[in-house]
């Protein structure tokens, strides 16, 4: 039995029409609907998040099972500086990326450097995020243990008070459209068309001379530091990190959204969680269960109807 | 029939008198089944004047301690009952928000009831993690007043702000009535035991690891000691390595703390295994003679030992009253005391804006400061310096009867039970 795959191809035009109301409601989000700007702003958060997932899925063909532990990694080496060791709020994010990129390559370098299969990376990610989870919950006096670690605010920048929901949203705006469009525009490069063929047929790409090995290993080590800023900027806006963070509930969820919106294309990754962060605020409020429910039912339906996710379906042959 | 009642009616100069005065009417008070979700509303028969008063409840639906936050959601609905919808003449409403037992989601939901739902105050959240998580965003922002389910362990109470308040004992309370109790148990156990060595349970976190170093101090207090301690990460279901780790211990006595959680594993694990034949089961938290236990594992916890604020046998009109209004519940359950803490807290907030006339934060504030009024556990008062409770506790075991739920037995009074401040609002 044959299942037709729906395809609904859009124009250039109409995905720049997207563009811009897109950026106009979210430039005008926190004074139309104030009540709703802490969830715009995990929903901004997120994308980032689910974008930097669909790297390492998406362009990459690494399936990681611990984007949750990256994430929380970024978050957790943040608030220790800022709570424990009284550092500056803004030494966080570089820590953060430093380290993560450290444990990326830690985790990552075996399975990809050895070349011994996509299985095997999945299994390690598997382990390092399941010894991360854990981690934050056995070693109290480092992490706060299931207490988290917080509370703290974020400073001002620029005589601009981050503290305020609505002047961290906008915070949090700027650096995920600076990193989402510096990531698309990576990927515009030749360094993306040589991910995007890597992926296809990684053998012809290693024929005609590419380490592709290297490649894959800069991607997923962009990926993990990207996951980090995210978990990071997440921090900030809640105040403290806690072991959920790194739960295997949050790595399911971002998988889910990314194959939701479509592997490989970012844009899609990107708004299925925002679509999706707001549609589990709403849900939540009636439906407690509702929401995971729906998660499952929605990665059955596109894995078997629309593998390619939204995205994927409405940018047919296009790109 | 519907209930309308003359809430708080006399104030005091340092303190108020909370009465529960009665002026009957009708109605007919749904059946307050909490449905599983976790947005609702209370509506009054009769509708109030003003802008509606509107409280958070923030509490674990979810996670480890859902059972907690549910049976806080029973007692909120009974509270909703009792006040028949209605403070100060208004209309109130409760926007419950899921915390899911983590202090990340815990500190979203307190920013998502401050910032987007405008409420008048929090109830909740439980848990002395998630509880210091959202204490500190209070203070820092949120700025309304909060009063925690549960949270007893030091680190949430040594952290005094002027928002916050406790109508659940700390481990400062539990701690040295238990280990007084645990001294007496000689005059009610049948076999002889030594008192001054104890092992010590409890689950792996902030709450047992506090009681337990707490327990430490005050065995070493009467000359006694802590021989050992099995600390259980949450979320084991299999309890057995532990339970003979437990069996294994020099003590003849087994102390500790127990979430609801962890009582519904040990309990009847610990039974099967026989470890009630050698060792003498008391716990500070008292969930081995609660209601709890007695509604899940009545056979189970008869010989076990606990230390309590609620007694369940308590004659006094509002202890009926909330079991009436429990019964008509649709919950398997006793009466019990975590439902009682929400039906408490709710009244202690509805008594201080109904004093004050006013559901401003500093009015209320000042309405809950040094408030003290006749509860299911006996007169309780939020002491103005530090804002902890002032509570009666009963040493207790459970003995089997002839229905199906075993007897409490008060076997020794703990009367006005309040630690020093550590802190000072």
């Amino acid at each position: 039995m044959n299942v037709e795959i729906p395809s609904f191809d859009i124009g250039r035009r109409a995905r720049r029409v997207l563009l811009v109301a897109a950026i106009v409601v979210a430039l005008i989000v926190p004074i139309v609907s104030p009540s709703n700007v802490s969830i715009a702003t995990e929903a901004l958060i997120v994308a980032l998040f689910a974008l930097s997932v669909d790297l390492a899925l998406g362009y990459t063909g690494l399936l990681t099972l611990a984007p949750a532990a990256f994430f929380g990694l970024g978050a957790y080496t943040l608030a220790k500086l800022v709570v424990d060791f009284e550092q500056s709020f803004w030494l966080g994010f570089p820590a953060a990326v430093v380290i993560a990129a450290l444990a990326a390559f830690v985790v990552g370098y075996v399975p990809i450097k050895r070349r011994i299969g996509n299985v095997y990376f999945a299994l390690f990610t598997l382990a390092f995020g399941t010894v991360a989870y854990d981690f934050t919950y056995v070693t109290t006096e480092i992490t706060g243990g299931s207490n988290g670690l917080g509370f703290f605010v974020p400073p001002a920048l620029f005589g601009v008070n981050l503290a305020t929901p609505m002047n961290y949203y906008y915070f949090a705006l700027v650096v995920v459209g600076v990193l989402s469009i510096g990531t698309y525009l990576l990927l515009r490069t030749d360094y993306g068309d040589i991910l995007h063929a890597t992926r296809q047929n990684e053998q012809r790409m290693r024929y005609l001379g590419y380490d592709t090995d290297r490649e894959r290993m800069i991607a997923w080590t962009f990926s993990a530091a990207l996951s980090a800023l995210s978990g990071a900027l997440y921090v900030g806006m809640v105040g403290i990190a806690s072991p959920s963070y790194l739960s295997f509930d949050r790595t399911g969820e971002v998988i889910i959204w990314v194959i939701v919106g479509g592997t490989g294309t970012l844009t899609g990754p990107f708004s299925a969680a925002i679509l999706l962060t707001f549609v589990q605020d709403a849900l939540s409020n009636v439906w407690l269960e509702g929401y995971h429910l729906l998660l499952g039912v929605l990665f059955v339906l596109f894995v078997f109807l629309l593998p390619d996710g939204i995205v994927g379906a409405l940018l047919g042959d296009d790109d | 029939m519907t209930r309308r009642r003359q809430y708080i009616k006399a104030t005091g100069i340092a303190g108020l008198a909370g009465l529960t005065g009665l002026a009957g009417c009708n109605s007919g008070g749904g059946d307050g089944g909490d449905g599983g979700s976790t947005t609702s509303s209370s509506s009054s028969s009769s509708s109030g004047g003003g802008e509606p008063v509107k409280i958070g409840a923030l509490l674990p639906l979810s996670g480890p301690f859902a059972a907690t936050g549910q049976e806080n959601q029973r007692g909120l609905k009974i509270g909703e009952q009792y006040l028949d919808g209605q403070i100060m003449g208004r209309d109130f409403e409760i926007v419950y928000k899921d915390n899911k037992s983590d202090p990340n989601a815990s500190v979203q939901g307190a920013r998502e009831l401050v910032e987007q739902e405008n409420v008048d105050a929090i109830i909740g959240p439980a848990s002395s993690g998630n509880s210091i998580a959202v204490m500190e965003y209070i203070a820092a922002s949120g700025k309304v007043p909060l009063i925690p389910t549960t949270a007893s362990s030091t680190d949430a109470r040594d952290k005094c702000n002027p928002y916050t308040f406790f109508i659940w004992p700390s481990n400062r309370h539990t701690v040295p009535v238990g280990v007084d109790f645990i001294q007496k148990l000689p005059n009610y156990v049948d076999r002889d035991i030594d008192p001054s060595k104890v092992h010590f349970v409890s689950l792996d976190y902030s709450l047992g690891q506090n009681n337990l170093e707490l327990t430490k101090q005050a065995m070493s207090d009467v000359g006694g000691e802590v021989t050992g301690s099995t600390l259980v990460p949450i979320g084991e279901s299999d309890w057995s390595s532990y339970i003979s780790e437990i069996a294994n211990s020099d003590a003849d006595v087994v102390t500790g703390i127990l979430t609801w959680g962890a009582a519904a594993k040990l309990i009847p694990q610990a039974t099967s295994y026989g470890l009630t034949e050698d060792k003498t089961m008391m716990f500070n938290s008292g969930k081995p003679v609660g209601q709890y236990a007695a509604s899940t594992m009545p056979k189970d916890c008869v010989g076990w030992y606990g230390t309590h604020f609620y007694n369940p046998a308590k004659e006094s009109d509002i202890n009926t009253e909330f079991q009436d209004l429990y019964g008509g519940l649709d919950s398997n359950l006793l009466p019990n005391s975590v439902a009682g803490g929400g039906f408490e807290i709710l009244r202690s907030v509805a008594a201080a804006m109904e004093a004050q006339n006013s559901a401003a934060v500093d009015d209320v504030l000042n309405g809950l400061s040094g408030l003290s009024w006749d509860s299911i556990f006996g007169e309780i008062s939020y002491r103005e310096s530090d804002h902890q409770s002032k509570l009666d506790f009963v040493g207790a075991t459970r003995v089997a009867s002839d229905g199906d739920v075993p007897t409490f037995k008060s076997l020794e009074e703990y009367p006005d039970v309040i630690p020093d401040a550590t802190c000072s609002v």
